[in-house]
């Protein structure tokens, strides 16, 4: 498939109507063009980088590296002829040094120099940076057997499911089974309400970015999630843009806060500003998306923040800020087995007595709870009764 | 060359150039911060932003390159917003008060501030917590005050090569420093100090207080040429010798001294004791890298430049053919004038001929840095005594007084003029010349410099059985170097610091010397010295001979019919060389009393130049030898840099030293030379970056709306 002509490439990758897989969802052929129309500004000669997307955390594409690698170098070989680059590299992220070890050797064979890490878009400027689910599918395409679709995962209660090869046309409502408790869909690094994210299609004029379908439980809280997704983030992030490494941390912190019951209503402009502007004001797609999910709870789950700041009430009971844990004098037989689990003693009582647990020095955790075998702690979001202030007898505590 | 359009003013500019650069070399302000004209572009802190017709959002000026019809704006409300975003996100993790900073008033960030008036009162603001880094040698970390725009680590890598500066991470935040957090050194740092002059906060600093001082920051950033009295260009020659050009750097030196040669033997080398290099370990081998580079000169790259300005038809009389005299006679010669030197002795070299013995200073030296002097067209008499030099002007229109510091001091003691009792100059002046010195077998030197020992490894070289030098200072604080007081004791001298010299004894001839052990020695507030001596301490050495170290001034009187000045100096008008006298001007020795050749040298070329100016021509002796080059800042990584000892130099052993004037140190050997060259940290590198451009220099500030 290498004897094919530059001209041959180009007609078949139209003809395939190919579109960038992850992120930068963009046609192919017109990326090109402009790669090499932009190729003079820049010093050096022309380059190309294939690998995941740096945002992508869940690695699940990796699997083309591992199963398809030379699909991907081939496509490599067939975009460097278009593009006439004279260096290639490979990236494999950041941790994957056994996988940059086995693609070395087929590596070096082609000339393609295999890097851990990011892919440095700096300078990658006027240089081509392709995903690899598009090197493979180049190179499907070159050699005809080219079946459009992409590969996804479904993603529940946090665990992936298999990766699966899902044709172009499938309907989301079609791949995720049962939900009956789901309340939000994430496809890519996109957040859709449940009813829009059931009618949405996979096809060539969607990007699914990382391919990972991630559902969204009632039981979630929806900024507690914003708040891991964010801490996962800055952590992934190589901190040299600005936007991508002081808003990473300002939403953070701030979604962090809300979570806390400290949120105030002048964090949620100010998040919008500063996610509005992270889109466009960094360079690689860490900061480019990772504002995505939170501005799209904010629109789409507005009332979960509102609950939260405003009424200083967790939504769906995840945010153990907004609880008050007691122990129902009434049920309490003062067997001190909750006493000693508390990991911070804030528990008082002696066997025969009504325990108690001091608010100021309980901090949530919810081991007593689980301690306990009469289900006398309660944990609630609601009004806590009239509970003993001193310690008093088992069956002795009246209520008035 | 394209055609681009800026604010509506149509600029036309280079194709590919980057929109930044293009506006600000037109004089139109866009703020900026993580851009540096001598740095690739980062394009990360989104100060420079502007807006692009065709283009719906924002893109940075420093990556936006031009192209024929490229229209630009670079003010509006959506990029005020966005860079007064950009500046609180950049604040919220910045320490908020400035005053205690050392960049206060110095600081590009603090500009900014004041420029898009941004603060950080909507962001939630957090303190980074890093301890500030003092540990290195020359250089302060505080990435406290960080702002990550990278210069310095594109600084390190992309203009140095060196690499030692990356981006690191700990938990959150983001931070610039050494892999594994190791020192300065321990990474190979090259200590060029190109990270702290492209900082634009207070993040790397220098350890040297560069701002809000007087002095010059050229001189601050190299010290080793400022320290040099005639501002010889040290680093620029040092990189010649280590590239193996030794022509280039003899003429490097030439283009401020005429006697690169004898200075590379026996300068007093101040510019070792300000080398940069010393706080990482060792200074600098500088005098021996100048040896090297003078020895190995051919003259093919100096000879035959230099400037020659044609007669002017002006006689000039220099009196005294030391290292001044002749450094301004050779000066004025050039500048045009008809320069005769009279010498009182029968050969020229001054202190260098006649006070610095041969086995420092091989006499061929002088007379072959000489004869270049003498090819210029300066005349010469020797054996010529000026003893009225106003009778000179008779015959000339200006007259020089170098007549340095000839006549040895006899402190005022008992014994002092008894038989056996020599003085520092005239010995050593015998000893040149092969005369008698009057000398006996056991010799005891009064006196602590580098003159005493001269006067004492003298004596041993002529013969002397024993030999002793005794001075009231201290060992630690004695004037003369470390290394003249080692080699003497090596070769048998013994060495008495902290004595008082009490009296000199004998009837009619010295029979020795008695002394006391000093317990402090100290100057009270007028300068005055307060002795305490060790009482009982008193004791005696045979001898029966005493030599007088203790100073020397000048042989000049009132008869001479010129304003002296202290101990026998010739007075000059302050702030020049010019005597009371119209047309008679002194310099060296003569003026300020005994202090180094490298100084007599630099005073000598003050007089040419006064004296030129006087004579009616420019005063300007510049010359350029040396071929002009930007030497390369990609130094490179080296390993173990920071460690690289400081070269010794071969030296002959007491025993085949001590009998006779032979030079006894033969300088760096050829395979060290190179090595030695290279330990330099090249700090006039630095000079070679771009200083920041401030919004406050621009007309056109473009005021944010």
């Amino acid at each position: 498939m290498m004897n094919l002509s530059i001209e041959e490439i180009i007609e078949k990758v139209k003809a395939a109507n190919l579109k960038e897989f992850g992120v930068y969802h963009e046609d192919i052929v017109d990326k090109w063009h402009k790669i090499i129309a932009s190729a003079a500004d820049w010093e050096g000669d022309m380059a190309l980088a294939a690998g995941l997307d740096n945002c992508d955390t869940d690695r699940m594409l990796l699997v083309l590296l591992k199963e398809d690698a030379d699909k991907v170098i081939s496509g490599m070989l067939l975009a460097a002829k278009v593009l006439g680059a004279k260096h290639l590299e490979l990236h494999v992220p950041e941790g994957e040094s056994e996988l940059r070890a086995s693609l070395g050797e087929k590596c070096a064979d082609q000339n393609i120099e295999v890097v851990e890490g990011f892919i440095n878009t700096r300078a990658f400027r006027g240089k081509a940076i392709h995903h690899i689910e598009t090197m493979k599918a180049l190179a499907e395409i070159a050699e005809g057997c080219y079946e459009p679709g992409t590969l996804t995962v479904i993603k529940r209660d946090g665990k992936m499911n298999t990766a699966v090869k899902t044709a172009f046309g499938t309907k989301i409502a079609d791949m995720i089974g049962d939900v009956s408790d789901v309340k939000g869909v994430m496809i890519g690094t996109k957040l859709y309400d449940k009813a829009t994210a059931l009618e949405v299609v996979i096809d060539e004029n969607l990007s699914v970015g990382n391919g990972v379908i991630t559902l969204i439980s009632d039981k979630q809280c929806i900024i507690a999630e914003a708040e891991k997704l964010l801490l996962k983030e800055r952590q992934n992030g190589c901190g040299k843009c600005t936007f991508c490494r002081e808003g990473l941390g300002q939403l953070h912190t701030m979604t962090k806060e809300i979570t806390l019951g400290q949120g105030k209503a002048s964090y949620l402009d100010m998040m919008k500003e500063i996610g509005e502007a992270m889109a466009f004001s960094t360079l690689c797609s860490v900061g480019q998306t990772g504002a995505q999910f939170t501005l799209d709870s904010m629109e789409k789950f507005a009332n979960e923040y509102t609950d939260h700041i405003k009424k200083k009430k967790c939504t769906a009971n995840v945010c153990s800020a907004f609880m008050s844990i007691y122990i129902d004098p009434n049920t309490c037989t003062g067997c001190e087995e909750c006493a000693d689990v508390c990991p911070v003693d804030a528990i008082e009582g002696k066997s025969g007595y009504i325990h108690m647990i001091d608010e100021f020095e309980c901090t949530k955790c919810g081991k007593c709870i689980s301690a306990c075998d009469e289900e006398a702690i309660i944990q609630t979001t609601g009004r806590v009764p009239k509970l003993p202030t001193r310690l008093v007898k088992v069956g002795k505590f009246k209520k008035r | 060359m394209a055609v681009i359009t800026i604010d509506g003013i149509r600029l036309e500019v280079p194709e590919h150039k980057n929109v930044l650069d293009c506006a600000l070399e037109a004089g139109i302000y866009i703020p900026h911060l993580c851009h540096h004209p001598n740095l690739p572009e980062n394009g990360s802190c989104r100060m420079c932003i502007v807006e692009v017709e065709g283009e719906e959002k924002p893109v940075t000026s420093c990556t936006l390159k031009a192209r024929d019809g490229l229209v630009v704006r670079t003010k509006s409300e959506q990029l005020s917003k966005l860079r007064s975003l950009a500046l609180e996100l950049l604040l919220s993790g910045h320490p908020e008060d400035c005053s205690t900073c050392p960049k206060y008033g110095n600081c590009e960030l603090q500009t900014l501030i004041q420029y898009i008036g941004a603060t950080n009162s909507r962001m939630r603001c957090r303190s980074k917590g890093f301890k500030q880094e003092e540990s290195n040698p020359l250089l302060i970390h505080d990435m406290n005050r960080c702002v990550l725009c990278g210069r310095c680590v594109r600084a390190c890598n992309d203009l140095r090569g060196v690499g030692v500066l990356q981006y690191q991470k700990k938990d959150l935040e983001t931070y610039v420093g050494t892999l594994h957090n190791k020192l300065l050194k321990d990474a190979d740092c090259r200590f060029c100090g190109a990270c702290a002059e492209v900082c634009p906060t207070g993040t790397i600093r220098d350890k040297v207080q560069l701002l809000n001082t007087k002095a010059k920051k050229e001189d601050l950033i190299v010290p080793c040429k400022a320290a040099c009295p005639a501002h010889t260009d040290v680093p620029r020659y040092i990189r010649y010798v280590k590239e193996g050009k030794y022509d280039e750097a003899a003429a490097v030196i030439r283009e401020k001294v005429p006697f690169p040669k004898a200075l590379g033997y026996i300068c007093n080398h101040v510019c070792e004791l300000d080398c940069k290099r010393k706080e990482v370990n060792e200074a600098m081998s500088i005098r021996n890298i100048k040896r090297y580079a003078a020895d190995h000169d051919t003259g093919a790259c100096w000879k035959g430049k230099g400037k020659q300005l044609p007669d002017t038809g002006k006689k000039v009389c220099v009196v005294g053919a030391g290292p001044a005299g002749m450094t301004a006679a050779y000066y004025l010669r050039k500048q045009g004038h008809d320069v005769t030197i009279k010498e009182a002795l029968p050969t020229v070299g001054g202190m260098m001929g006649y006070g610095i013995p041969a086995y420092r200073l091989p006499r061929t030296i002088i007379e072959e840095e000489f004869n270049i002097i003498s090819e210029a067209g300066v005349k010469l008499e020797v054996n010529t005594k000026v003893e009225k030099p106003v009778e000179l002007l008779k015959e000339y229109d200006a007259v020089l007084m170098a007549i340095g510091t000839h006549q040895g001091v006899r402190l005022p003691m008992e014994g002092n003029s008894l038989s056996g009792v020599l003085i520092n100059t005239e010995f050593l002046r015998n000893a040149s010349m092969g005369k008698e010195t009057g000398m006996g077998k056991k010799v005891i030197v009064l006196g602590g410099g580098n003159v005493a020992f001269d006067c004492a490894r003298t004596a041993k070289r002529l013969g002397a059985e024993e030999i002793h030098l005794a001075c009231l200072e201290a060992r630690e604080v004695m004037t003369a170097d470390d290394e003249e007081i080692e080699q003497a004791q090596e070769e048998g001298i013994f060495v008495h610091p902290a004595q008082t010299f009490e009296r000199i004894t004998g009837d009619t001839a010295v029979t020795g010397v008695d002394f006391m052990d000093v317990a402090s020695f100290t100057f009270d507030e007028n300068r005055r010295a307060i002795i305490e001596k060790v009482e009982g301490s008193e004791h005696h050495i045979d001898a029966d001979t005493v030599i007088f170290a203790v100073g020397q001034r000048s042989d000049i009187s009132e008869d001479a019919g010129l304003k002296l000045g202290r101990a026998n100096s010739i007075a000059v008008k302050e702030g020049t060389l010019a005597t009371e006298t119209e047309g008679i001007f002194a310099a060296g020795d003569t003026v300020y009393g005994t202090k180094s050749v490298i100084m007599a040298i630099a005073s000598g070329r003050d007089a040419a130049s006064q004296i030129d100016k006087y004579l009616g021509g420019d005063g300007d002796i510049s010359e350029v030898l040396a071929p002009v080059e930007t030497p390369d800042g990609y130094i490179g990584h080296v390993e173990g840099f920071g460690n690289l000892k400081r070269c010794g130099t071969e030296v002959e052993s007491a025993e085949s030293r001590q009998d006779n004037f032979d030079l006894f140190d033969h300088g760096i050997c050829d395979s060290n030379i190179c090595g030695e060259a290279s330990r330099c940290l090249q700090c006039d590198l630095r000079l070679q970056i771009a200083a920041p451009r401030l919004w406050s220099a621009y007309d056109n500030k473009g005021a944010e709306s």
